[in-house]
């Protein structure tokens, strides 16, 4: 709506539009932008440095950066515009690394986790994945010194924000995904009225916590950018499972008959050697009687790849007595050609009886799998055993 | 928006000592700018290509900043 409203002001220079989006990814709302054509600048704030508890937020600003009106609406737009210009002070120049370097000597031995915060931010913003490490360690050593105090919540999130930026990065560590899941598990818990927090954990939890679809707009925005003739922007981490799927207030029923993919226990294992395997549990902890969502994934080690001309892959789960579950076998999508080495995933949710306790998972995994050298295929089966931690009852 | 301390030094630089003040005037807890305040500078990447967008490039024009998400 703003997009068309303002139009005529952006095309004649009277106004700037500048879009601030807290959003993990921003290439997603690149290809958003793409789709409605918006042709003004976008930045994003994955951690939050403007401390938005809501979107959307629209504030007017005059020519000296003054705030105007916190909460502009479509028909004050003309009123704002019309406002007689005010002076204003020049620009300077920014430079992210050298204010970084300073920022990283005065902070070395800081016992303020704001300083700590802002060094981790500022490598968050500007240094890429090579400063991911590095800024997970200052996160890490804001927390350290935050000691409880009000700004652990932002830190904690902004270390689960770096932790999920490595884990979509090439610097990937295994228990990336699942470390930035327990960070903004603990901001939400120190903040617990905090909409950013709340979302980013509803964004991979299991359907019964979502508000709405997150992205399920992205296949009809590529869809239509395509029928435009243009190419839409490539996403590197295509939004997937919680992230598209539909919110749901009925509870889980319980499991569908079915029969395990290795019922006698026969089938040689891969203890990881081909295939790596890392789950994710989405929240970090739960409360007897909710749901939960499990992320898996399998992902060919170095030397093998997938077999596409067997079996799929079929993913079995032991089902705990008096949890209830949509499946309890699986059998993973494959691609056409004859061999691959693409990460497989599988998303599924699970509900809790009232009185549940800490529980460990277990599964399996069945695949059939080469070796690169010798182009030996096995078929094998792989173990997955995932810890569910329940908070322990108060009463 | 959080308080000044959070404002790397050479940002603070962008604002007059005015913008300053408002800024340690603003809570922390809450998105509570306020009419007439100068909104505090921030500097962030653009999400087209990663350059350095500082809110007080656009000194000298009004600005309608939109905080939103694609979800």
């Amino acid at each position: 709506m703003w997009h068309d409203l303002t139009r005529k002001a952006r095309e004649s220079g009277k106004l700037i539009l500048l879009g601030v989006i807290q959003e993990q990814h921003a290439e997603r709302c690149r290809l958003y932008a793409q789709w409605k054509q918006y042709d003004w600048t976008i930045v994003q704030d994955a951690t939050n440095r403007s401390d938005n508890f809501a979107v959307p937020i629209f504030v007017a600003l005059d020519e000296a950066g003054k705030v105007v009106d916190t909460g502009l609406r479509p028909n004050e737009l003309q009123a704002f515009l019309d406002r007689p210009a005010v002076t204003y002070l020049a620009n300077t120049q920014v430079n992210p690394e050298q204010h970084i370097n300073a920022l990283a000597e005065q902070t070395a031995r800081s016992t303020d986790p704001r300083a700590w915060q802002e060094l981790a931010e500022q490598r968050l913003l500007w240094q890429g994945d090579s400063g991911l490490r590095q800024a997970i360690a200052d996160f890490r050593a804001g927390i350290d010194v935050a000691n409880e105090s009000p700004i652990s919540a932002e830190l904690h999130f902004g270390l689960g924000v770096a932790l999920r930026k490595r884990f979509d990065s090439s610097l990937r560590k295994p228990d990336d995904f699942q470390n930035a899941v327990h960070a903004w598990d603990q901001a939400l818990a120190l903040n617990p009225n905090h909409y950013i927090y709340r979302r980013r954990i509803q964004q991979y939890g299991p359907r019964l916590m979502k508000p709405y679809t997150f992205y399920d707009w992205v296949e009809l925005a590529t869809a239509e950018i395509r029928k435009r003739g243009e190419e839409p922007i490539e996403l590197s981490v295509p939004p997937s499972g919680a992230e598209i799927a539909l919110p749901s207030r009925v509870k889980l029923a319980g499991s569908k008959t079915a029969s395990e993919p290795d019922p006698r226990d026969a089938i040689d294992r891969d203890r990881g050697i081909l295939i790596a395997n890392h789950s994710v549990v989405v929240p970090g902890k739960i409360k007897a009687g909710a749901n939960l969502r499990i992320h898996l994934e399998w992902q060919p080690n170095k030397l093998a790849h997938w077999n596409n001309g067997a079996e799929p892959v079929a993913v079995w789960l032991d089902l705990p007595v008096d949890w209830a579950a949509e499946n309890q076998l699986w059998t993973l999508p494959k691609p056409n050609e004859i061999e691959s080495r693409e990460a497989r995933r599988l998303e599924f949710e699970l509900q809790s009886p009232k009185d549940a306790k800490r529980i460990m998972l277990q599964g399996y995994a069945v695949y059939c799998v080469c070796e690169d050298v010798g182009g030996q295929c096995l078929y094998r089966r792989q173990d997955f055993s995932i810890s569910v931690e329940v908070e322990s009852s108060s009463r | 928006m959080r308080p000044p301390s959070r404002i790397p030094a050479l940002i603070v630089g962008f604002l007059s000592l005015s913008s300053i003040a408002a800024g340690q005037a603003a809570a922390h807890d809450s998105y509570s700018l306020k009419v007439g305040e100068a909104h505090p500078n921030f500097v962030l990447p653009n999400i087209d290509d990663g350059s350095v967008v500082a809110l007080s490039q656009f000194r000298g024009k009004k600005v309608l900043l939109i905080h939103f998400a694609s979800w």
